[in-house]
């Protein structure tokens, strides 16, 4: 296959375009700029080519895994930080509330917080679920959505509990 | 090239009248401004600093654009544009150096603001992208991989060869014969519009 005069320039200029002249090739064809309007002409044709392939190229792509999982798994981390920060207020309140309340209704108060981590855990499994395969451990640190219920929320109940105890007996 | 003002009253007083009009500014501006952003975009790799490149040649026109002769007012267009575009460079390269040397980095010239003093400007045209994409579709696999490649990816051709395990003048030979199809495509389309 032959190339025409024409070809050679165009291609020239796209390699220009592209970055991919040496340094001294792309010192050359500069040179070449500043006096050769069918070069200049050259130049902005093979702009214009690359940017309209971008630009076409662009609406066909499929968007990538690593978008996907993100564009799926941020709304399971915004339902899992929103639950995070709900009960943390509902239990700052109720230890609040509940601090000059007898012993029992500070049993009433954790069982009820016991029910609602599990009412909530049991929302987070029935939500609809995107990307799961895409579920990593970035989830992990926000809230989980498994049935147990944390550590921090008994050792908190545990520690009301004991003050209310001392309170008593004093 | 051109007559800059003298400082002598009666001098340029009478440059000011040959200068050019601002409809005979505005109508070069309508034939050779998309030309000339493809261009200055094309070697400043830039399309904030190319737009500056732009306004620039036509404050260049207002002040020095009759001095060229109408026969050769693209040549004249293309030269002073890319003076203005090696112009930016040296001033973002000395800017690169000064922020070197005070330790803040290599960061790129802040862009240039586009302060609207000029039309809008359009690059590529829906229409040719659209034709584009179409082309594109047609292209063989082998020679659409390396379009994608090199202009979405932005892969050197190194790296796609090595990525490929073909030789380097496997993918230019593809690159080329891919590009050749969507000009093609293109020029098409200005043959059609004359």
């Amino acid at each position: 296959m032959s190339h025409t005069p024409t070809d050679a320039r165009s291609w020239l200029a796209l390699r220009y375009v592209l970055g991919e002249l040496s340094v001294q090739e792309t010192a050359d064809f500069e040179a070449g700029l500043t006096d050769d309007v069918e070069l200049c002409q050259a130049v902005a044709d093979a702009t214009r080519l690359v940017a309209g392939v971008r630009q076409a190229g662009d609406s066909l792509r499929v968007p990538s895994v690593g978008r996907a999982a993100a564009a799926t798994t941020t709304p399971r981390r915004g339902v899992g930080a929103l639950l995070a920060v709900a009960l943390s207020a509902c239990l700052a309140a109720a230890l609040l509330s509940r601090s000059r309340e007898p012993a029992v209704a500070v049993d009433g108060s954790a069982r009820q917080l016991v029910s609602m981590w599990r009412g909530a855990s049991e929302w987070s499994e029935s939500a609809p679920r995107l990307g799961d395969a895409e579920a990593d451990a970035d989830d992990d640190d926000v809230a989980r959505s498994d049935d147990h219920v944390p550590g921090w929320l008994f050792a908190a109940v545990s520690m009301e509990k004991r003050r209310d105890a001392d309170s008593d007996e004093l | 090239m051109d007559q800059a003002a003298t400082g002598n009253p009666d001098t340029d007083v009478a440059a000011a009248a040959t200068r050019l009009s601002p409809a005979e500014v505005e109508s070069l501006y309508a034939e050779f401004a998309s030309d000339l952003l493809a261009f200055l975009q094309g070697v400043l790799r830039d399309p904030d600093l190319a737009r500056e490149a732009l306004q620039n040649t036509f404050r260049r026109v207002l002040e020095a654009g009759h001095t060229a002769r109408v026969e050769s007012r693209k040549g004249w267009l293309f030269k002073v544009s890319f003076h203005e575009a090696m112009a930016l460079r040296r001033r973002g390269s000395q800017y690169e150096r000064a922020l070197r040397k005070y330790g803040e980095g290599g960061a790129a010239e802040p862009a240039a603001t586009d302060d609207g003093s000029g039309p809008a400007v359009e690059l590529v045209r829906e229409e040719d992208v659209q034709r584009l994409r179409a082309a594109l579709l047609h292209l063989p696999e082998d020679q659409r991989e390396v379009v994608e490649r090199r202009i979405h990816r932005d892969q050197t051709f190194a790296a796609i060869a090595a990525d490929l395990g073909v030789p380097l003048g496997t993918v230019l030979t593809r690159m080329r014969l891919a590009l050749q199809k969507l000009e093609k495509r293109l020029r098409s389309r200005d043959e059609a519009g004359r």
